[in-house]
């Protein structure tokens, strides 16, 4: 029963991890994990327990794994819907799993979960939980065994094993400790110096994924929770060496989705704006191949860079900043980039990604890549400098280009109050630059907030921007964006929204920017002739500062990050190159592979004897004290039988004596039997000193002490004393 | 190659020759079904870590290879770790479900010896005189040992070595099955097996060579008679210490009953395994039986002109009688049969 009660938790822990792995992973769906999590907490809080009702929830199970069976045959979603199906399977088949066989069903079912997570989880929480897991399957793996054997052999064998249970649990807790340790210890030899290849030539296109969740190519106002407000580290951004942010990294605004259309509340693309670009150095530029956006300079050493192309009446135009990105796995194919990008490629971190990953300008100068699951890193080379106020009030009021009329015309949802607004708030601009700027200001005025107040005042059928802007006037980013840029078409200027992030903070420690997920955020952007399209953020500043994190304050958030950045960078980052310098740097530079291994040696070795004699002193130590300690006990067990005139014979037991003290109605007898027992017990019936048999030790002395205290001992002769 | 399932045991030997393949010495390794599934799963790992370049896999790969060589060293570890050794604590009757101690013993001062069965080697080629149940033990504490009582059933009557035995397990994830087979075993004195049915026998005059009137009851009421030299099966309360002391050697009283009547058994020779020499041996064997314990005779036994058992009484004189019809005639038993520690009383 022991064994089978710890089987049945091992296992609960087990399913609630695997199903967490793949969680985290962002594949799988909550509510599989959910009802994983609820048949585990069942499972765990009936282990051991011969018959266990289960009807009930076998047929949710099976409702979720046809739903899954569904969800992938319909849905065409098969990796979450494959994961889905797995995790209900496992919590199904230990639910069920009375026999060996149905449980090693059930940890075939969790390796291929983890399996899975391994491919799809790229986050720091990958490693403690999976060693976790390890240890967890290997115990159960052991303690299956043992079952196995009981299984086989029948009843008495079961009876045998549970009588040994006490023995047998720490030994196999032992074993599985070294045999998890030997794996952990093969699993990072074999992720160190097993030469990575990735040809990647037998696979095909299942894996690759688009948008899911959170950037879109829809926005709905009133869906309130599309940004969400967590600190979770977004991407990464490292500037190339020497670079100054310029602007500073709070100011940053890093572009994603870019919308078009609005009609009934929404926003999205209309697709009508074909992308163009064009190839330079390795690098996508946007631009036609006779103006691209960028153009290589020579750079620090003569090498060759790209930088942004100068523009007429743009003074800071050729202001570039350039570096790379890591971005997390947002479910989107939208790579996220510093306004103004110009140009962008990917960095594989291996064959692997290389093969899998392509890179593409989407309309609206967005770039895009179809990618594997999981983050991925790119350079980019972005426009920093931002046209002065004069420099845009030159422009006057330039004449809309025919591709750009629709974006330009009043949306057709909205009210004619709307368009009275914005006229009135525009009358006397002299320009687009005081147009914009007047319906900016305006805005400006209304109240930020990340409570959803437009909703409950919204009437029937009205729009939600109406709404925003006659009756509560206090919104969040996307209800100030989708305002400006309807209130400037209403007057004829081109405008679009941007989904993206805004601010960035410096993290010392890892040396890179981290952009969260709190940082995301809605701006607008206005066309301006020949100067192209210019960000204007309607959003309070002040507000918006309020609402995100005190980065000051929170250093151990600053740790993390940085940590998270060592991993994903040392880790999932980890290439052939990698390899090849990790090896360079053990053999000294020779790169020799006998180098390799007798440096290695060196440094290794002197760790290695010293670890190693440390854990056997230690050991050692623990093993005599362990050992000694119950032989102190009988010492002072000794010593004060003796000094209260009831010395034991040197050829006489603990027992045998406190029984021919009982003889004599001796009160010291019955504690000394009570430490007999555990003396005898332990010395030798193999049973382990641990801390219970300790306490009754320690608890039989010390009663012993007081029972003899001022009690006359027996005749010495007649109780046979020493 | 042709599968084959061993008895008593649950797994199929699906290829001998891996099992070939894998042996060294007195050791032998099979993969088990749950360790072809893994096996196959780590292959899976692996092609897909090398194809992807994937690290997370690449770490998995490596971990679940590990695993494999880690429970090929434990389970090595486990069945050279323990030593093991069958014996019959009392003679068994052919036919009947008797007792063999499996001892499993760990020498070494730490480590603990976990999962290991001891049963009959199946992969033997002699037809085995015994079938003996598998024994197993959980653990075995460091410099401990567990002593397991397994039920063993013999065919024939007769001294035959314990079959052969091979230590399993398939600790610690039941990848796969190590085993290590085992010396012959020790030898084991089958009775025959005991058959209610006529037997030719005499009965004779009073006999002052008797020790026990009535089974299970002392001989007190009976009056000394002499001393005579000890006898193996003779009860050690009838020893006289202080004439063994001055005799150098073990001297036992021996008693003159009242009312004792001999009765004395007459086999025919034969050879062992003829069909009525067997069955006169039976019945013989339960006759004893029957006149020692239940009526409490004194019995002695004629092996053709010979006698072969002298009078006597009480359990241990059956014993010696059961002892003598096991290894009488020809015994098919072979060296197992002239074991000189089992040679029968004379």
């Amino acid at each position: 029963m022991r064994l089978a009660a710890q089987s049945d938790r091992l296992g609960a822990a087990m399913l609630v991890l695997a199903a967490a792995l793949v969680r985290l992973g962002s594949v799988g769906s909550w509510p599989a994990v959910a009802a994983a999590a609820a048949v585990a907490v069942h499972v765990a809080a009936t282990a051991g327990r011969r018959m266990r009702e289960h009807r009930g929830w076998t047929t949710v199970l099976f409702a979720g794994l046809a739903a899954s069976i569904v969800r992938g045959l319909v849905f065409d979603d098969l990796l979450d819907a494959g994961v889905d199906y797995l995790v209900l399977l496992a919590a199904q088949r230990l639910l069920i799993g009375r026999t060996v066989r149905l449980r090693l069903q059930f940890s075939a079912l969790c390796l291929l979960l983890v399996v899975a997570a391994s491919v799809v989880h790229t986050g720091l929480s990958f490693p403690p939980l999976s060693a976790l897991y390890v240890f967890l399957a290997v115990l159960d793996l052991v303690s299956l065994q043992i079952r196995a054997a009981a299984e086989q052999l029948g009843g008495r064998v079961a009876f045998e094993i549970e009588r040994e249970g006490p023995t047998i649990l720490p030994a196999l807790a032992r074993s599985a400790a070294a045999a998890t340790t030997a794996a952990l210890a093969g699993g990072l030899a074999v992720f160190l110096f097993f030469p990575r290849f990735g040809p990647g030539v037998f696979l095909h296109g299942p894996m690759a994924r688009s948008a899911h969740s959170g950037f879109s190519d829809t926005v709905s106002l009133g869906e309130f929770g599309r940004i969400r407000s967590d600190p979770t580290p977004v991407l990464r951004l490292y500037l190339d060496d020497g670079a100054t942010p310029v602007p500073p990294a709070g100011d940053w605004y890093l572009r994603g989705s870019v919308f078009d259309t609005y009609e009934d509340g929404r926003w999205s693309r209309s697709h009508t704006h074909p992308p163009i670009h064009t190839r330079l150095g390795g690098f996508l530029v946007l631009g036609p191949d006779t103006a691209p956006a960028a153009r290589p300079v020579a750079g620090a050493g003569g090498l060759p860079r790209l930088e942004a192309s100068p523009v007429a009446g743009f003074a800071a135009a050729t202001n570039t900043l350039r570096g790379r990105i890591l971005l997390d796995d947002l479910g989107v194919d939208t790579l996220l980039l510093l306004d103004e990008p110009v140009a962008a490629r990917i960095r594989p971190r291996s064959p692997w990604e290389a093969f899998r990953t392509h890179l593409a300008v989407g309309p609206h100068g967005t770039f895009h890549a179809v990618r594997p699951p999981g983050s991925v890193l790119y350079e980019f080379v972005a426009r920093t400098g931002r046209p002065t106020p004069a420099e845009l009030s030159a422009t006057g009021d330039p004449p809309v280009p025919e591709a750009l009329a629709g974006l330009a015309r009043p949306a057709p949802d909205l009210s004619p109050r709307v368009g009275a607004l914005a006229r009135a708030l525009t009358r006397g601009a002299a320009n687009r630059y005081e147009q914009v700027q007047a319906v900016r200001e305006h805005l400006l005025g209304f109240a930020y907030t990340l409570e959803d107040r437009t909703t409950p005042l919204r009437a029937d059928g009205e729009d939600p921007v109406e709404t925003f802007l006659f009756r509560s006037r206090a919104g969040h980013c996307e209800y100030f964006a989708s305002a400006m840029a309807l209130l400037l078409r209403a007057v004829g200027v081109p405008a679009r929204v941007v989904n993206g992030f805004a601010g960035a903070t410096w993290n010392d420690l890892g040396r890179f920017y981290v952009v969260r997920n709190a940082d995301a955020h809605s701006w607008v952007e206005v066309h301006f002739g020949p100067l192209g399209w210019v960000r204007f953020d309607p959003t309070p500043p002040d507000a918006r500062a309020r609402a995100s994190i005190d980065e000051d304050t929170l250093l151990l958030r600053r740790i993390l990050d940085a940590l998270e950045n060592a991993y994903l960078t040392n880790v999932i980052g980890f290439d052939l190159s990698r390899q090849m310098d990790l090896l360079r740097r053990l053999s000294g530079g020779t790169g020799r592979p006998r180098a390799v291994v007798r440096d290695a040696a060196k440094k290794i070795a002197p760790a290695g004897v010293a670890l190693f004699a440390a854990v056997w002193l230690v050991r050692g130590i623990r093993r005599r004290r362990r050992r000694d300690r119950l032989g102190r006990l009988a010492d002072r067990v000794d010593r004060t039988l003796a000094r209260h005139g009831r010395p034991r014979p040197a050829d006489r037991s603990f027992r045998a004596h406190a029984a021919a003290l009982a003889r004599w109605a001796d009160p010291a007898a019955e504690p000394l039997q009570r430490f007999a027992a555990v003396h005898e017990a332990v010395r030798f019936g193999n049973a382990p000193l641990d801390a219970r048999r300790r306490r009754r030790a320690q608890r039989a002395a010390d009663d012993l002490a007081a029972a003899v205290r001022g009690a006359p001992p027996p005749p010495r002769a007649q109780a046979g004393l020493a | 190659m042709a599968a084959r399932t061993r008895p008593g045991e649950g797994t199929t030997v699906r290829r001998p020759w891996i099992r070939r393949v894998l042996s060294y010495g007195d050791r032998s390794l099979a993969v088990t079904r749950a360790g072809f599934a893994f096996l196959l799963l780590t292959l899976a790992v692996g092609f897909a870590a090398i194809n992807t370049g994937s690290n997370l896999l690449h770490a998995v790969f490596g971990a679940q290879m590990t695993l494999i060589l880690a429970s090929g060293v434990l389970s090595d570890r486990m069945v050279v770790g323990v030593t093991v050794r069958r014996r019959a604590p009392a003679p068994l009757f052919a036919g009947v479900p008797g007792v063999v101690e499996v001892l499993f013993e760990n020498p070494h001062p730490r480590r603990v010896v976990l999962s290991v069965h001891c049963m009959d080697d199946g992969e033997t080629a002699d037809a085995p005189s015994l079938d003996v149940a598998p024994a197993y033990a959980a653990v075995v504490p460091p410099r401990g040992r567990v002593v397991r009582s397994v039920r063993a059933t013999a065919h024939r009557r007769g001294v035959w070595s314990l079959p052969s035995a091979v230590v399993i397990t398939k600790f610690p994830f039941g990848l796969f099955e190590k085993r290590r087979r085992l010396g012959p075993g020790d030898p084991v004195l089958v009775y025959p097996r005991l058959c209610d049915g006529p037997v030719r026998f005499t009965g004779r005059g009073r006999h002052g060579d008797t020790e026990q009137a009535r089974g299970g009851r002392t001989a007190r009421d009976g009056a000394f008679f002499a001393l005579r030299e000890y006898r193996r099966g003779d009860e050690p309360r009838k020893i006289a210490w202080r004439p063994s002391a001055r005799a150098r050697t073990l001297l036992v009283r021996e008693e003159r009953s009242h009312g004792a009547e001999v009765v004395t058994l007459h086999l025919a020779p034969g050879t062992a395994g003829a069909r009525a020499f067997e069955t006169a041996v039976e019945r013989t064997a339960a006759a004893a039986r029957r006149l020692l314990r239940s009526e409490g005779r004194t019995v002695a036994l004629r092996y053709g002109a010979e006698q072969v058992v002298p009078p006597g009484a009480g359990p241990h004189h059956l014993d010696r009688i059961l002892t003598f019809l096991a290894t009488c005639g020809a015994s098919p038993g072979g060296d197992a049969a002239r074991d000189p520690t089992l040679a029968p009383p004379r």
